[in-house]
């Protein structure tokens, strides 16, 4: 399937989405206050583009987020290949992971503004806290998936721990570490949002809930379609930084490929 | 399996019950005083006021029923849907554009859309949370799918195993473990979803016990209900943990010898 | 004769039962438990509804300004809402139309959401505030637009303070770790901050802006009012007993069960702490103060005609 087809298909069923929601704006009667066509939608968003009020915002929502990925990733695939590896630092740390991964960031606002502030500091903690756990918990899985053999080979080869698990553990874990990168990839956008119409300081979080409060609906749905747009880009580059780093692992489409040409 | 229960539960029972004293030392010293800081002893000691604790379970089975409906219909649909796209570049190149248009879309933005559409009771909560259970075992499912070694779908096609079986005999299996460890995340995200709706629409569950305490300026209160969510959660997990174990025996990923 | 005047009485009878019963109307309004909502949970607590032949269903948010487009969608036919969100919803084209009042904050002081500063702080009166942090629960909101025309009133120079927005429960913590100068609280959290002894009160913005201040009002959509004024007069009626109820029993046990029964405050609490006004009118002369000073500090562009807004059932 050629990459013309391939964005055709995307675009047709996009395309039928926005159908759906301009027809459901359209009859939706006495709520049409509410929930504007996306035709409406589309004046507002250009307006506000062209006047320059959303790239800082944007920004600022782009920062947050980047600097709690890039903590939660390395606090998660540093734990993760640990606890994967050694059975007894799993035994030591699993509880308390199991027992603070549950809670919802939006309970311990109270705790969260306290010792971290209503800045920056708190919403880039909430972003990598939530970053942190589809990570880590993807990172163990795909190292206890790693042949015992090849572990074998290497410790009869003399090649020491540390070097072991950056060289043969991690890219062998990779492919799992990626999905649970891509899932955090979409959770830590949606912190960064949510830490942001609580702490309202700024940012995409906090234009939506501002325009939500003060009944600017249109405006409202204009800044949500902003937030798919970046998560839409984001998790292109995602794909394509993905493609490039496990390009040794051939996936099952290539097999379809190859096979049909077989 | 009782092996592995008793180990994990020394040495992680003993950090999380050092955690525990360190945070009642830092209140008693008065270290740190604050409103959001109240002393454990407090916050335990309403688990043993029946009438509070009688409170607590019943907004917990609320928030859990709730949570329960939106976690099996989205897991499931996300189950569907990543074996689906997972197989089929067709499906992918449909779907995938507008799922990564929806998937960032927090639920604090969801909610008023959907009341206008589904109401302000239970329905509306659970489709949201259905919504957000989705994804995580979808995106799970998919690069399972994906990432399954060349050597099994080689063999599959020699044999000229139709789709149908394809999938139940050779992609499942192999995609299972990661697709359980997507099920977790996307119970997780369905609790969590749960409380965030609870916090801001409707009179019942532990999301709106947290934010009414919070208003009346009662923390040990919203503390106790964060313990029983968390509680709730690694019980959830625990139990899906054994589930695999026992769906999944050959799983080395879950490390049984 | 007899027999007329008996068939009569039967017919009148039977018409009163089943008027009785088509009496018996459903409807539902939007609450959130918290004190303003004091005469809503007492008028359906005492029956005040049942007894105007109405079924009312309570649907509750934590959040009423989060809660309130449930009312244009149809969710519930009634909510009592904050005056700055009515009139912002307004002038968005959302048709709200005021049917009764909800709580004011009225002169003189103490009222219930003084601006609090530390009391081993700088910040003895408002113009200490700039170059200075204050918070506030929600910007463009109620207490924002007060703290901010009050200020200006006193003589400060808005551009000099920094105006943050910390959530009530939020702000204690944050004053006293000096992460903001000052914040414009509510009960029950100014008067828990004043008896810690860590608190100290700066001034009132409600009350030493204007000696009225209509803080919430009870809002019904015109096209369903208009098409329902029975329904309108038999809730708002029922409402004002419920008014009546609350202002009267603001400060003595009665009250205070009330109150702590659906807030979960602390009952010892709900005696020490000031409580708004119930009143029985719409006072519109506060409402359009109210307006001019959402047009004056950016809120609207104009100021929407409230008589217009005030539909008397």
């Amino acid at each position: 399937m050629s990459a013309v087809g391939a964005r055709g298909l995307g675009a047709g069923f996009l395309g039928i989405l926005l159908a759906l929601w301009e027809a459901a704006a359209r009859m939706s009667g006495a709520k049409a206050a509410l929930f504007p066509a996306p035709s409406m939608v589309a004046g507002t968003l250009a307006t506000m583009i062209a006047e320059g009020h959303v790239f800082v915002p944007l920004a600022e929502s782009m920062l947050r987020l980047g600097a709690g990925y890039v903590a939660g990733l390395a606090l998660a695939v540093a734990l993760g290949v640990a606890m994967g590896y050694s059975r007894a630092l799993d035994n030591l740390f699993e509880p308390l992971v199991e027992l603070l991964r549950p809670i919802p960031k939006a309970a311990l606002v109270s705790p969260l503004m306290f010792f971290l502030g209503i800045g920056d500091l708190m919403k880039v903690t909430v972003v990598a806290l939530g970053v942190f756990f589809p990570i880590l918990i993807n990172t163990i899985l795909g190292v206890r998936s790693v042949e015992p053999e090849f572990l074998e080979t290497a410790r009869t080869f003399g090649i020491g721990t540390r070097s072991m698990l950056a060289k043969i553990v991690l890219p062998a874990a990779s492919p799992q570490i990626f999905a649970g990168m891509h899932i955090s990839l979409g959770m830590g956008f949606v912190l960064v949002i949510v830490a942001e119409m609580i702490s309202a300081d700024g940012g995409l979080g906090f234009a939506i809930v501002n325009a939500q409060r003060s009944f600017r609906v249109k405006e409202m749905y204009a800044w949500v379609v902003v937030l798919a747009l970046t998560g839409y880009a984001m998790n292109a580059l995602f794909m394509l930084l993905r493609g490039r780093i496990l390009r040794w692992k051939r996936d099952s489409w290539v097999l379809e490929e190859t096979a049909a040409q077989a | 399996m009782k092996q592995a229960f008793g180990q994990a539960g020394a040495s992680g029972a003993g950090l999380v019950l050092l955690l525990a004293i360190a945070w009642e030392a830092s209140v008693r010293t008065g270290w740190i005083a604050a409103d959001a800081w109240p002393a454990p002893s407090e916050v335990v000691r309403l688990f043993f006021e029946p009438r509070r604790l009688t409170v607590l379970l019943h907004e917990a089975g609320g928030s859990l029923s709730r949570m329960l409906q939106g976690f099996l219909i989205g897991s499931l649909a996300g189950i569907a849907t990543g074996i689906v796209m997972g197989i089929s570049r067709r499906a992918f190149a449909t779907l995938d554009p507008s799922f990564q248009l929806l998937r960032v879309i927090p639920v604090p933005a969801l909610v008023p859309p959907a009341i206008l559409f589904l109401g302000l009771d239970d329905a509306m909560k659970i489709t949201i949370v259905a919504f957000a259970a989705f994804w995580p075992v979808m995106l799970n499912t998919l690069h399972a799918v994906r990432g399954i070694d060349e050597a099994l779908i080689e063999t599959a096609r020699t044999f000229k195993i139709p789709v149908a079986r394809r999938v139940r005999a050779v992609i499942l299996p192999a995609a299972a473990p990661l697709i359980m460890a997507g099920l977790r995340l996307s119970a997780a995200s369905a609790l969590i979803t749960t409380i965030v709706a609870e916090m801001i629409v409707g009179a019942g569950g532990i999301g709106a016990y947290i934010v009414l305490m919070e208003q009346a300026a009662r923390m040990p209160e919203v503390y106790a209900a964060v313990i029983v969510l968390s509680v709730a959660g690694y019980a959830i997990n625990r139990g899906m943990l054994s589930l695999e174990r026992r769906w999944l025996p050959w799983n080395a990923a879950l490390g049984q010898a | 004769m007899i027999l007329d005047i008996k068939r009569a009485l039967l017919v009148s009878l039977v018409g009163l039962g089943t008027a009785a019963h088509a009496a018996e109307v459903a409807v539902k309004v939007g609450v959130s438990p918290i004190i303003d909502m004091a005469q809503t949970y007492a008028a359906v607590g005492n029956g005040y509804f049942r007894q105007e032949g109405l079924d009312v269903e309570a649907i509750a948010g934590g959040n009423i300004v989060a809660l309130l487009p449930g009312l244009p969608a149809g969710q519930f036919q009634f909510i009592a809402a904050p005056i700055v969100t009515v009139l912002q919803g307004v002038a968005s084209g959302i048709k709200f139309r005021i049917i009764g009042p909800g709580s004011a904050i009225v002169a003189p002081s103490p009222d219930i959401s003084p601006i609090v500063a530390r009391a081993d702080g700088p910040i003895r009166n408002p113009k200490d505030l700039e170059g200075r942090t204050l918070a506030v629960p929600s910007l463009n909101g109620n207490l924002w637009l007060y703290s901010r025309a009050y200020l200006e009133k006193k003589g400060v120079d808005l551009a000099k303070v920094r105006i943050l927005e910390v959530p009530f429960p939020q702000q204690f913590d944050a004053l006293v770790s000096g992460r903001i100068d000052a914040a414009s609280m509510t009960e029950p959290f100014a008067t828990r901050a004043t008896e810690s002894g860590k608190g100290r009160i700066v001034g009132y913005p409600y009350t030493e802006t204007q000696p009225v201040f209509v803080s919430v009002v009870l809002v019904a959509m015109a096209d369903w009012a208009q098409q329902n004024p029975d329904t309108v007069r038999r809730f708002v009626r029922a409402y004002l007993r419920g008014q009546a109820y609350a202002n009267l029993h603001k400060k003595d046990a009665e009250g205070v069960k009330l109150i702590s029964s659906y807030t979960k405050l602390d009952p010892a609490v709900v005696g020490k702490i000031a409580v708004p006004d119930f009143p029985q009118t719409v006072d519109i002369k506060a409402i359009e103060e109210t307006a001019r000073l959402m047009v004056r500090h950016g809120l609207l562009k104009s100021a929407p005609d409230i008589k217009a807004l005030v539909h008397v059932p």
